[in-house]
């Protein structure tokens, strides 16, 4: 039995007459102990797949399950062995203090006085909130908000947690600690099992076991960190440092696209570097072989040197892609190969699609 | 069968906690922010002290003075149950609350009981100061003759009032935004035919079909029954008519209340509109 | 800031303020709200009178009586609707909406926003006045007998329409001075404006006399903006000499524009002191 298990999960929204595919045949399968991680850009059908999983939303088509209980038909059931946590949500009223809404959430659970106080204790000690345990919620601020949040999805000791965007606006510090919390609690019983819906690619790879690539409601890959990286097959990632002006987008632009129609190319991007103008430019190869390009965040060195990152499917192709930066006048200065990290996959899968 | 009784006996303990923890909330609220409460019983003061003026300036019987205090006494039931319960699912839902509700196991009716429950008792405090000050500003004298015939009919009136507001809950919450409009628009409505201010089912001005209809509202009948029996000195006799359409109201509005927002949740899910914010 | 400025920022206020109340939810809902509630407010005092004056031993036409307390009750409609939409506005833009610190740290003045915001709600005030005057009076004289003693040849046009701007200058003020307190506190946002209201109706001769009130809050009574605007609305629609009213009410709406430009500008500059501008209280 698998503790989270969706079969041909669909979800459409009806707005304004138009009927929106929020979810699309969604299958996956999450194992006791793992802790999944949900990609995607925003409006991709994270929180919609969360939401029809914690009971929330009912699903247009397929089903769902929770340690094998019916998502739709067993919800009391399933509702006693869950919990959620999203980021930026309202964690109790803002009038009682930190004990006092963690005790609340505890008898919603119908948990025993005893067992909600030890509960509690322990809570607030694995969430450094000691110093603000008799604070009203409305006084802490938004990284205590969001511990005490989390601390409110883990008080019924979830068999399954959903956690959706749950370091949304935290700084490093909070983050760091969120993200260490969840991993501890998952290793120290191995039947408790987590969603995680991220937009950030380095969370994700930090604490998941899995991660699944979700775009316009379609799972399009759904691998653990390592075999998604390594599904690159014979991938390589290369870094390119090349002299050229800064300002001059639109040659910049005709560089991303002359390097992403090389022969091996499977996607292009300009990477990030000291100064900033907001975007750098990225050109993905299709699986059919045509080509879609976008802008993503990032910046544009203003030293003279553009550097950009090179998703290749095979390492044999650097000279031939050298030769024809060279043959069309761009300098280059130096070629780095690296390791393909998870950003290359989403980009591989997602950037492919977009355009 | 054990484990079914087991099952039952485990949800009826859980929701006898969710109701308690849902009413601490509403008592908290009361002692953290004191001023709510003097509000609540100020403002309709004014009110009350305009009407008996009013009534003063048309050389009206002194028994108008105290039907004005008791009536708004009552009037602050209504006003909690329109804004503290009939229109509190949706404010949940707005500070996103509601979301954390729904995700547990915890029966919906048993959060809205905890709401009534505790709103019931923070309002009788309020109900009971407003008579009390009413009193002591106006010369006004009560003949009570049977405490336990206004016992029943004070409970009585709570519950189907109360019954009403949960009933209503489900229906604000279908309607999002609109709700606090829904709410301010039942007000004056209800000020109108409950008799808050004035007799309605012992006056001659108004028709049967008036009467009739100012019946569905619990308050009409509570409050005409309570001025029965505090003012006129009537006793269990007098009001057995209203116990009957109160009993009656009770009968409809609890069920109807759990049936609303079981369909209420179904169509909410179904729509994706049960925890989205500002909808 | 140039006259044009100041002007282009009212009208903003005023198409905001009719956007954020016509436009948010459904306009039958709205349409209601506007019609039914004031409407209701005002039979509810019609039918507290004819209750009253049944029961009275005084027997006899009460039509002066009843004139009184009506047009009471249809003319507060403007002062009840523009000082809670201006006090609970706070609430609405800051907690609501999150668009006060957007509006405040434009160049236009929020004194401004606040007047295009009251003049939205005069302007709902006024349909919710006529159409109350009308059903009122209808359903009064109909099933009841009470007439109202208005002719219309004999209504002084000119000091009734006069007394309108007036007034609805005095009840933004007032709006202002709420605002104002709003702005810089958090738990009175329900609160403040029903006290307001609940004192405006006890204490202006709404629905009976303010002397009848013992000395010293009948005096109260008598420097109200209020007390003077319905004395002088009722006196125009009887066709009677208004001049002292209106010099009344004159003087008291100038002397609450000076009070709430004066506590706004204060309470604008604690707001800043005390960062209460775009913070949020959460219950």
């Amino acid at each position: 039995m698998y503790a989270v298990e969706t079969i041909e999960l669909s979800r459409v929204f009806e707005l304004k007459g138009k009927s929106i595919l929020a979810l699309d045949d969604v299958n996956i399968r999450i194992g006791k102990g793992e802790i999944l991680g949900l990609l995607g850009a925003n409006g991709a059908g994270k929180t919609t797949l969360v939401k029809i999983l914690s009971t929330l939303l009912l699903p247009s088509k397929g089903s769902s399950y929770i340690h094998g209980h019916d998502v739709v038909k067993e919800a009391k059931q399933v509702r006693r062995i869950i919990n959620l946590v999203s980021g930026g949500e309202t964690p109790g009223y803002g009038m009682l203090t930190v004990r006092e809404n963690l005790w609340f959430f505890s008898q919603l659970y119908g948990l025993s006085s005893s067992t909600a106080r030890e509960r509690i204790e322990m809570l607030i000690r694995d969430m450094e909130l000691e110093q603000y345990r008799d604070v009203r919620m409305h006084r802490l601020s938004t990284g205590y908000k969001q511990r005490l949040n989390l601390a409110r999805g883990f008080i019924n000791d979830p068999k399954v947690l959903f956690l959706d965007e749950p370091t949304l606006g935290l700084d490093v510090i909070n983050a760091k600690h969120m993200r260490k919390y969840i991993r501890e609690w998952v290793n120290a019983d191995k039947t408790r099992t987590i969603l995680l819906t991220t937009h950030y690619l380095a969370e994700a790879e930090e604490v998941c076991d899995k991660i699944a690539i979700i775009y316009k409601g379609r799972i399009v890959a759904y691998e653990s960190p390592s075999a998604l990286k390594s599904s690159l097959s014979n991938g390589v990632s290369i870094n390119v440092e090349i002299f050229s002006d800064p300002t001059a987008i639109a040659s910049r632009n005709s560089m991303v696209e002359k390097i992403s129609r090389s022969s091996g190319v499977l996607a292009c991007m300009l990477e990030p570097s000291g100064s900033d103008n907001g975007y750098h430019d990225y050109m993905v190869k299709h699986e059919g072989g045509s080509y879609s390009n976008g802008r993503y965040d990032g910046s544009i060195s203003s030293d003279g040197l553009t550097r950009v990152r090179i998703i290749l499917d095979d390492d044999s192709k650097i000279p031939d892609l050298v030769s024809t930066l060279v043959l069309n006048g761009y300098k280059v200065l130096s070629v780095r190969k690296d390791q393909p990290t998870l950003e290359d996959v989403y980009m591989r899968y997602i950037g492919m699609r977009e355009g | 069968m054990s484990r079914g009784r087991g099952n039952i006996k485990d949800d009826l303990i859980l929701n006898l906690k969710v109701v308690y923890a849902r009413a601490y909330v509403r008592l908290k609220g009361l002692l953290r922010e004191p001023h709510w409460s003097i509000a609540e019983v100020t403002i309709p003061l004014l009110s009350l002290c305009a009407y008996i003026y009013m009534y003063t300036m048309l050389d009206a019987p002194i028994e108008y003075m105290a039907f004005v205090i008791v009536g708004g006494a009552m009037l602050a039931f209504w006003s909690n149950v329109l804004w503290g319960v009939s229109a509190q699912l949706y404010w949940e839902k707005e500070t996103g609350m509601l979301q954390h509700y729904m995700l547990s196991p915890a029966s919906r009716l048993a959060v809205l009981l905890g709401m009534a429950a505790g709103g019931a008792l923070n309002t009788t405090l309020r109900s009971i100061s407003i008579l009390l000050v009413g009193t002591l500003l106006f010369p006004v004298e009560y003949n009570l003759l049977d405490i336990n015939a206004l016992l029943i009919v004070f409970l009585l009136t709570i519950t189907a009032l109360y019954g009403m507001g949960m009933l209503f809950a489900s229906l604000f919450l279908l309607y999002g935004r609109e709700a606090t409009h829904i709410a301010d628009l039942l007000q004056e409505p209800i000020y109108l035919f409950s008799g808050i201010y004035y007799p309605v089912l012992s006056s001659q001005i108004f028709s049967q079909a008036v009467k009739l209809v100012a019946s569905i509202i619990p308050l009409t009948f509570g409050i005409d029954a309570i001025r029965l029996l505090l003012i006129m000195g009537k006793g269990m006799e007098d009001v057995l008519l209203h116990i009957v359409g109160l009993s009656l109201l009770v009968a409809i509005l609890l069920p109807s209340s759990y049936i609303a927002l079981r369909k209420m949740e179904d169509v909410s899910k179904r729509h994706g509109r049960l925890t989205l914010r500002w909808q | 800031m140039d006259r044009e400025g100041v002007i282009r920022a009212v009208v903003q206020g005023v198409w905001l303020g009719w956007k954020v109340e016509s436009n948010w939810t459904n306009p039958f809902v709205f349409l209601t709200y506007l019609i039914a509630k004031p409407i209701a407010s005002v039979i509810l005092v019609g039918l507290v009178f004819v209750i009253g004056s049944t029961a009275s031993s005084i027997q006899g036409s009460r039509e002066d009586l009843f004139f009184y307390t009506f047009t009471g009750a249809v003319f507060f409609i403007y002062p009840a609707t523009i000082v809670i939409s201006l006090a609970y506005l706070v609430h609405e833009d800051r907690a609501k909406y999150e668009v006060l610190k957007h509006v405040y740290i434009t160049p236009s003045s929020i004194q401004t926003y606040i007047i295009g915001r009251g003049v939205a709600s005069a302007i709902n005030a006024s349909v919710s006045v006529a159409v109350s005057l009308l059903v009122g009076s209808i359903i009064f004289s109909n099933y009841f007998a009470l007439n109202l003693p208005i002719s219309a040849s004999s209504v002084d046009y000119l000091t009734l329409l006069s007394s309108i701007p007036l007034g609805v200058a005095a009840f933004i003020s007032l709006g202002m001075v709420l605002y104002s307190i709003n702005l810089v506190t958090f738990k009175l946002q329900y609160s403040l404006s029903e006290y307001t209201t609940g004192i405006l109706f006890l204490l202006s001769g709404v629905v009976f006399p303010p002397k009848m009130l013992p000395y010293p809050i009948s005096f109260i009574g008598e420097v109200l903006p209020t007390t003077h605007f319905l004395n002088v609305v009722r006196s125009s629609l009887l066709g009677y000499n208004a001049h002292e009213s209106m010099a009344y009410l004159l003087l008291s709406t100038i002397l609450t524009i000076a009070v709430a430009l004066i506590f706004m500008r204060r309470m604008e500059s604690i707001a800043r002191v005390k960062g209460t501008i775009d913070r949020k209280a959460e219950y």
